[in-house]
């Protein structure tokens, strides 16, 4: 059943606007189709865009995503950029799984090359990755000093470390480190939670995954990011674990009590917030950044030992097997970044919570080789149907301070998931389908199940055809590892 | 769906598409937080599979948020300890709550683990007494 929405209006074949009430300050702006509008069915969602716009120093719109869907405090697929002088920044409008990210891996190997040897390859990431939850790797102890550096240094450090070279850092948003991270401002709980998390997968829909390329739709830019038809790629999604998580916990029961020291009403107290300028507001960007700079070296710890893993198994050098960095793309974030707003430069701090950042070509923030098409945007999907590369557009830059979608959004609630997968083996439906999963948890399982998503290639097209993105590739998964 | 814990106290499960929800019912304030932590556990793990051989005790300031504030502390032990909470025993002290967990530490060969918690959420949460009950809301982020 569709909720009545008296204030959504319809402007185009990809966008509905929801019209300025209440206590909005700004209008809202909604990237979707009819048919993906009529998958929120009741949710909150809308309602949670309509709050995040009553926030003070909002510009332009609160945002959302195609693969929007009922989050806490934010929806998931929000993105809503607030002043950097008179706005706020909010724990919630990024999440507690702070720089939650996907990174892509090309390789030279082909379907052919690999095709017979999935099994063995997930099979070699399930044991080097760990995954799942109380699950580490023996060699990887961080003293307290060590793991400050990490919060200091992010990929950098996995670098210097020995796991991976400086051309990865190249291509990895913000070459894997954001600059402002200050270490003290990050709890002693924050440290404790990610003493023995370092280099793990986590559960929930984190995964790393094999696939290839299955249909090139934009050659320039396909060529220019290294990807062909039938290659092989590999994709790792994960964030900062319970480091982040605790970052979070810490700043927003802080800013429950300090949203009203600043004169702040909040509709819903997970949207607590402190402005971007306050001791609270740049102490939580600071520690935000930390726990950011904790997940650019997780990802990059599990690149090395998914490099180590395809080296064991094609007794090959991970240069001969051209295991290179495509990019490596955060989707919990809140950042200051310089925008164009209404003919206006401004600063602002951009929360997306669910979204991906998008910049088009020239932004001096892309690598070199990607500068004249756009950033490369990572869209994993779910495990049984297809994953994205995109390319940012100055489209994006001009209407969604450079943001697209992150993935292809809940559909199903997990209960709903696991009712639904009762008395059905979802590893041997996914081997039917010739994709070899091995997972910690049979609830993961069930509740990562395909049907429980939206379609991404649905959520793919509206951000295309609305102009904020472009489809380059459409991956199509062989295996993969879940926590 | 279904309430847990025979026909008044108890929980029951909020359907929520990314996240899971809970309404605790108790008929003293204390009890919310025995059986919220009931609540977040048995996502966590089967709780008939844990010991309550040893006690972690918490100390968590009273006001409005106590109940968040204690679940996230219990998601701490858990994260940055492996101490699984199996039951909790409440008192009142001064300007707050003491809270003994009893339970035991994770152990691989005894314990399943079905997913990971992030944290107990702000959003929606609530708590109201009507018709002799207490009744908590809140949603985990999973």
């Amino acid at each position: 059943m569709e909720k009545e929405r008296p204030f959504l209006k319809k402007i185009d074949l990809n966008r509905y606007g929801v019209e300025k009430h209440g206590t909005m300050n700004v209008e809202g702006l909604l990237f979707l189709d009819d048919e993906l509008l009529k998958v929120l069915g009741t949710d909150e969602s809308i309602t949670q865009v309509e709050n995040v716009a009553s926030l003070p120093g909002i510009v332009h719109a609160s945002m959302a995503m195609p693969d929007i869907h009922w989050g806490y405090g934010f929806p998931i697929g929000g993105v809503a950029a607030f002043d950097a002088d008179q706005g706020v920044v909010s724990p919630g409008g990024v999440g507690y799984d702070i720089n939650c990210g996907v990174r892509l891996m090309r390789s030279s190997l082909s379907v052919k090359d690999a095709g017979t040897r999935i099994k063995e390859i997930i099979e070699g990431f399930y044991l080097n990755v760990p995954s799942g939850i109380g699950s580490r790797r023996k060699d990887l102890r961080l003293s307290r000093e060590e793991l400050r550096k990490v919060v200091q240094k992010g990929a950098q450090w996995a670098i210097e470390q020995g796991y991976g070279t400086g051309d990865d850092l190249e291509y990895i948003d913000d070459k894997g480190q954001f600059a402002h991270a200050d270490p003290d401002n990050l709890s002693e709980r924050a440290y404790e939670r990610g003493r023995e998390q370092l280099g793990t997968l986590g559960s929930g829909n984190h995964f790393v995954e094999i696939g290839y390329i299955a249909e090139v739709f934009d050659r320039e830019i396909a060529q220019a990011f290294g990807l062909f038809e039938n290659q092989i790629t590999i994709m790792i999604h994960t964030g900062s674990r319970g480091l982040g998580y605790q970052v979070c916990d810490d700043y927003i029961r802080e800013m429950v009590k300090t949203s009203a020291k600043y004169g702040i009403t909040l509709p819903d107290r997970q949207l607590c917030c402190a402005p971007v300028t306050s001791p609270e507001g740049r102490a939580y960007l600071s520690a935000m950044a930390g726990a950011a700079n904790y997940a650019f070296a997780n990802r990059q710890l599990i690149t090395h030992w998914v490099r180590e893993t395809m080296e064991a198994v094609f007794r090959k050098s991970r240069g001969s097997l051209g295991l290179t960095l495509v990019y490596d793309v955060c989707h919990n974030t809140a950042k200051i970044e310089k925008h164009r707003v209404q003919g206006k430069d401004m600063t602002l701090c951009v929360h997306r919570k669910g979204a991906t950042r998008a910049f088009g070509p020239g932004n001096p923030s892309i690598p070199e080789k990607y500068k004249a098409v756009g950033q490369p945007v990572l869209i994993p999907g779910d495990m049984g149907r297809a994953s994205y590369v995109l390319a940012g557009t100055k489209q994006a830059m001009e209407e969604t301070f450079g943001s697209t979608c992150h993935g292809a959004g809940r559909v199903m609630s997990r209960s709903q998931a696991k009712r639904s997968s009762k008395g059905r083996s979802i590893q041997k439906e996914m081997e039917a389908r010739n994709i070899h999963v091995r997972a910690a948890s049979r609830e993961t399982l069930a509740e990562e199940m395909p049907e429980a998503y939206k379609d991404v290639s649905k959520v793919v097209r509206v951000v295309h055809d609305a102009g904020i993105s472009r489809i380059v590739a459409k991956i199509i998964p062989l295996g993969s590892i879940k926590g | 769906m279904g309430i847990h814990e025979g026909h008044a106290a108890g929980y029951q499960i909020i359907d929520h598409e990314a996240d899971t929800g809970f309404i605790v019912f108790a008929h003293r304030y204390e009890g919310l937080f025995t059986y919220s932590a009931r609540a977040l556990f048995s996502l966590i793990t089967n709780l008939r599979k844990v010991r309550k051989g040893e006690t972690k005790e918490v100390l968590i300031p009273l006001e409005p948020d106590s109940l968040i504030i204690f679940l996230n502390e219990l998601l701490y032990l858990w994260d940055a300890d492996r101490f699984i909470t199996k039951t909790v025993a409440i008192r009142k002290e001064g300007s707050a709550l003491r809270c003994a967990a009893q339970g035991e530490h994770f152990d691989r060969k005894r314990h399943i683990i079905k997913k990971e918690v992030k944290a107990a959420t702000y959003h929606g949460f609530s708590i109201e007494f009507r018709d002799g009950l207490y009744r908590a809301r809140f949603i985990v982020d999973i």
